[in-house]
């Protein structure tokens, strides 16, 4: 029994862009960093992350280039782009107005209607 | 847009280095899972194994996400072509029966139709090879007949240059022929463009010795120049660098040459020579004098149309001008290229369009044939079909297999059949130069453009052939296609199927008797030989230059009788006698014989007609089958013909022609007749030369006529040696002729065994060419046949199998399998003997050989199919009766 919650669709690509946004990152970086900022609280199926990094960075939202880990072996570190940054700003904006409206929903009583 | 951008570099890069990219995915998730397994070991003291395992099952799969991967940057489609193309290539040496039948015909195709269209394609492109080459265009005044324009042009040429404005330089040219004599001393005819200032100042090409023409050069009076080209300044002047300002005589006068134009430069058309065209346009009235062509460059910024806009008021003022013409004339500005190929009106365009799309037709036709053997092969794959689409394959992942199957096939017939275009070009290239000459912008070899039509062909028969029977097979329900996997098919051939079958046969015995016809033409060449030793002769036009042939007919006939005269006194020479044509190749007429000993008096009939000396049959040996050989009293008012053996055999249907009278009708020498002249048949001589002047027809029916030196010209003379032609006989020819008339012209000096033997190289790669695509044709429905015998039996094991337990006799059995093949082949036989003897009858071939073919050609046929059709008859016939039910 654990008490993480299984990602919502769609919201994998915003964390990789926050967490890549704090510092660069190689791939496993960006695992334990989403754990670490989500208090552990988010599911993640490791492998899933490989085809969303692509998938960003084919979209020029995020840039790799090789580079050698902190245990010396070599890997491939991603970092924010400007249009990554423009984006995580947006999605953000986004999300928090949506988790807004949902929280805001969901506090509602009956003598409040 | 951006995005776009970032997709398709990526993608490209992906592309660039896919084994790169994968290499890469699979270090960096390797490095993911070793990270987290020394974290587990790290943190929860696990051994390296058990953290390893359970670091793999966190990650997921790695080969799932490097896949996942993959698709992400695009590569998947590699995967599915790679193994599409693996599977192709296994199909192609599976069925090696269809992959011989459709590479064979792909080759034939995409051959043919690769040479055909890089041929019209070089006839219809507008540019020539200059800058601005699409914008240099012709002038012309069309008339009321299509393809002769009216040329003689010159005053009003020299109005138009100062009259258009929508063409910056306006120039003209005609080509002479005039006798070269440079320093070596011997004569030789070539061809000098006569030409304006202009004709090297719109193609913009500077000379490479000394100047080109000048306007000053066309001036009445000015001195004698000539600018001659690269090839011509080496092979007559040895490239010799002080061949500038050296005189040479050209026809009968000292010129100067002033200049040498680089290499590749030919225009106006394929020159080599280039005199100044003197613009004397006061002493030419009207249209009368010098037949001129006209050409010049669009003005920038103008088009075609407003030209042709600006030259309608132009030619309406010259047509007003000429009331004589009666309105007739009409001034027209289309592409220089275009003139020149007597492409000058839309209908020869649309003709030559029409004929590109009739070729690619052809590929077309093909694919389709392919594409019903290809749907037997497919049908037998139904079951298949169904477990890949229960497995999940989409219609379009199982459609694309199929049409990359396809496209290996085809694809082998594209590349095999371009190499045999090319092949085929470069002959055909040697051959019109070796025959004359080619506009120098034609270049027959495989363009880029041509290589991608072949390909595109390629394609759309892989589409034709892979998809079409795949949506047919595919629209089947997959139930249907699942009891395949039992032995039993779902799918029916249906009447479609059959007619396409029939339509195989008749156009196979359509064409046929045709190719068969043709190829027998072309062996009788190779082996029949002339009939005489033609290896003995040779021969040569011998004419006067123009100026002299129109006004001095007696100086005409002194020249001709002095040259034969002096070629008489060489050793070795046995005989010289002359004709008007080349024996074997001559101009046909129409006649229609007269009185009731013959045909219908109406009939007309084509034969070849060549005026001959009196000694013309002794000396090509040629022996008279009946009457007498000509005498010096069948000149004049006797009218005496002699035919030959084709004649009599075909006209005459082997009558005693002796006495027969024909006048000629329709073209040619009627004018002032008011009565048809009369010619009266006197002998009839062997056929001589003994083979057919081409594949499509057979040895022509021929009259000859006598006549006397001055009454032909120009004329053929034919030199005969007692044994072979001695080494270096052709440049003394010539040197004679220089001596005898500064202004004879001897063009073609060759031996006559040279001349066949072209002839019939042409015509060997014409009957090649034949050949390959009737074979296809046989080929395709053959197995046309055959792969539908072969599924109709399959369907029909169950029931055979049945039949043959109930103790049906299996010759019955044989007999009810052969009948619907015989029905179909039978109806494919009748429609294609028709169409076979329409084309035949069209061709003039008589009736007794035209059935002998037809009849041959529907007993092949027959037996191809009903052979075809023993195979799968005879596999039906060994089912088991148990194994059949078994199926049930």
């Amino acid at each position: 029994v654990t008490d993480s919650a299984a990602l919502l669709p769609g919201t994998l690509d915003l964390l990789i862009l926050k967490a890549v946004s704090l510092g660069k990152l190689h791939g496993y970086g960006v695992l334990l960093r989403i754990q670490q900022i989500s208090g552990g609280a988010l599911q993640i199926q490791q492998g899933a992350l490989y085809p969303a990094l692509y998938r960003l960075e084919q979209q020029g939202l995020i840039e790799s280039e090789w580079g050698t880990s902190d245990n010396n072996r070599r890997a491939k570190f991603y970092h924010l782009t400007s249009a990554g940054r423009t984006r995580l700003g947006d999605e953000t904006a986004t999300w928090n107005r949506l988790a807004d409206a949902i929280a805001l929903a969901l506090r509602t009583t009956r003598r409040e209607i | 847009m951006k995005r776009a951008w970032l997709r398709v570099r990526s993608v490209w890069r992906a592309l660039r280095r896919p084994a790169q990219l994968d290499a890469a995915m699979q270090e960096e998730m390797r490095f993911h899972v070793d990270m987290e397994a020394e974290r587990l070991v790290r943190e929860h003291g696990l051994d390296a194994l058990e953290a390893s395992r359970r670091a793999h099952a966190a990650f997921g799969g790695l080969q799932k996400y490097r896949q996942e991967g993959r698709y992400v940057w695009g590569l998947q489609w590699i995967d599915r072509v790679s193994l599409d193309t693996r599977l192709g290539v296994r199909m192609l040496l599976k069925h090696r029966g269809l992959t011989l039948v459709g590479s064979f015909a792909m080759t034939a195709a995409i051959g043919l139709g690769a040479t055909f269209f890089e041929l019209l394609s070089q006839t219809r492109n507008p540019a020539l090879p200059f800058p601005d080459g699409d914008r240099v265009v012709a002038v012309q005044y069309g008339t009321a007949t299509p393809g002769s324009p009216e040329r003689r042009v010159l005053r009003d040429f020299v109005a138009w240059r100062e009259e258009v404005a929508s063409l910056d330089e306006l120039g003209a040219f005609r080509t002479v022929q005039l006798n070269l004599v440079s320093g070596r001393g011997l004569a030789e005819p070539v061809h000098v463009a006569e030409i304006t200032a202009a004709g090297f100042t719109i193609p913009r090409t500077p000379p490479l010795l000394g100047r080109y023409l000048l306007p000053s050069d066309e001036r009445p009076g000015a001195a004698p120049v000539v600018v001659i080209g690269y090839d011509a300044w080496h092979g007559r002047f040895g490239g010799s660098p002080d061949v500038v300002g050296r005189t040479i005589t050209l026809g009968g006068t000292p010129t100067t040459v002033v200049g040498v134009m680089p290499e590749g430069f030919k225009f106006p058309v394929d020159h080599q020579f280039w005199s100044p065209l003197r613009l004397d346009a006061s002493t030419q009235e009207g249209l009368e004098g010098l037949e001129l062509s006209v050409f010049g460059r669009l003005a920038r910024g103008v088009s075609m149309e407003a030209a042709q806009a600006e030259l309608n008021i132009i030619g309406q003022h010259t047509a007003a001008a000429r009331p004589e013409h009666d309105g007739q004339l009409r001034l027209r500005v289309f592409p220089y290229t275009h003139e020149s190929l007597g492409i000058t009106d839309p209908a020869r365009a649309w003709a030559l369009r029409l004929a590109q799309i009739l070729v690619g037709a052809l590929t077309f036709v093909v694919a389709v044939n392919l594409a019903i053997l290809v749907y037997a092969r497919t049908v037998t794959r139904l079951g298949e079909i169904a477990v890949r689409t229960a497995l999940g394959a989409s219609r379009s992942r199982i459609l694309a297999q199929l049409f990359v199957e396809a496209l290996a096939l085809s694809t082998i017939g594209a590349a095999i059949g371009l190499i045999l275009a090319d092949v085929a070009l470069e002959r055909l290239q040697w051959m019109i130069v070796t025959n004359g000459s080619s506009p120098f912008w034609i270049h027959l070899d495989l363009s880029l453009g041509t290589i991608v039509y072949a390909l595109g062909l390629a394609v759309l028969a892989a589409a034709v052939m892979g998809v079409l029977p795949g949506i047919k097979a595919t629209g089947i329900h997959p139930t249907v296609n699942l009891r395949e996997l039992n032995g039993r098919t779902g799918a029916r051939l249906g009447p479609v199927w059959t007619t396409l079958v029939v339509t195989q046969v008749a156009v196979a015995v359509a064409v046929l008797p045709m190719a068969v016809y043709m190829a027998g033409n072309v062996v009788r060449m190779e082996l029949s030989g002339a009939g005489f030793d033609a290896d003995a002769f040779v021969i040569a036009t011998m004419a006067m230059s123009d100026e002299v042939a129109a006004v001095d007919a007696d100086r005409v006939a002194t020249r001709q009788l002095d040259l034969m005269a002096r070629l008489r006194a060489e050793p070795q020479v046995s005989a010289v006698t002359f004709s008007s044509s080349v024996p074997g190749i001559a101009p046909s007429r129409s006649l229609q014989f007269e009185g009731g000993r013959t045909m219908a008096a109406a009939e007309t009939h084509e034969v070849n007609t060549v005026d001959v000396a009196l000694d013309m049959f002794d000396v090509f040996e040629a022996e008279m089958l009946a009457g007498h050989t000509f005498n010096a009293a069948d000149f004049g008012a006797a009218n005496a013909v002699v035919v030959n053996r084709s004649f009599v055999r075909d006209l005459l249907h082997d009558r005693d022609a002796l006495g027969i009278r024909f006048h000629y009708v329709g073209r040619r020498r009627m004018g002032a007749e008011a009565m048809p002249k009369s010619y009266q048949i006197v002998g009839v001589v062997r056929d001589f030369p003994t083979f057919p002047p081409s594949p499509l027809s057979d040895l022509v029916p021929t009259v000859y006529h006598p006549a006397a030196p001055g009454d032909v010209h120009p004329l053929v003379v034919s030199v005969r040696f007692g044994g072979s032609v001695p080494a270096g006989f052709v440049g003394r020819f010539r040197a004679i002729g220089a001596e005898v008339d500064p202004a004879l012209q001897l063009r073609r000096v060759m031996p006559l065994a040279d001349l066949y033997r072209v002839l019939r190289s042409l015509w060997r790669y014409v009957a090649w060419g034949m050949g390959m695509a009737t074979m296809s044709v046989l080929l395709l429905s053959s197995a046309g046949i055959y792969a539908m015998m072969s599924f109709t039996v399959t369907q029909r094991t169950h029931e055979i199998a049945i039949r043959s337990a109930l103790g049906a006799a299996p010759h019955r059995l044989v007999l009810n399998v052969f009948a619907r093949a015989a029905l179909q082949i039978g109806l494919g036989l009748v429609a294609g003997s028709l169409l076979s003897s329409a084309i035949l009858i069209g061709l003039d071939v008589n009736i007794a050989r035209l059935t002998a073919l037809v009849l041959t050609v529907a007993a092949v046929m027959l037996t191809v199919g009903l052979l075809a059709t023993l195979g799968p008859a005879r596999r039906g016939l060994r089912v088991q009766p148990s194994d059949a039910l078994k199926t049930n």
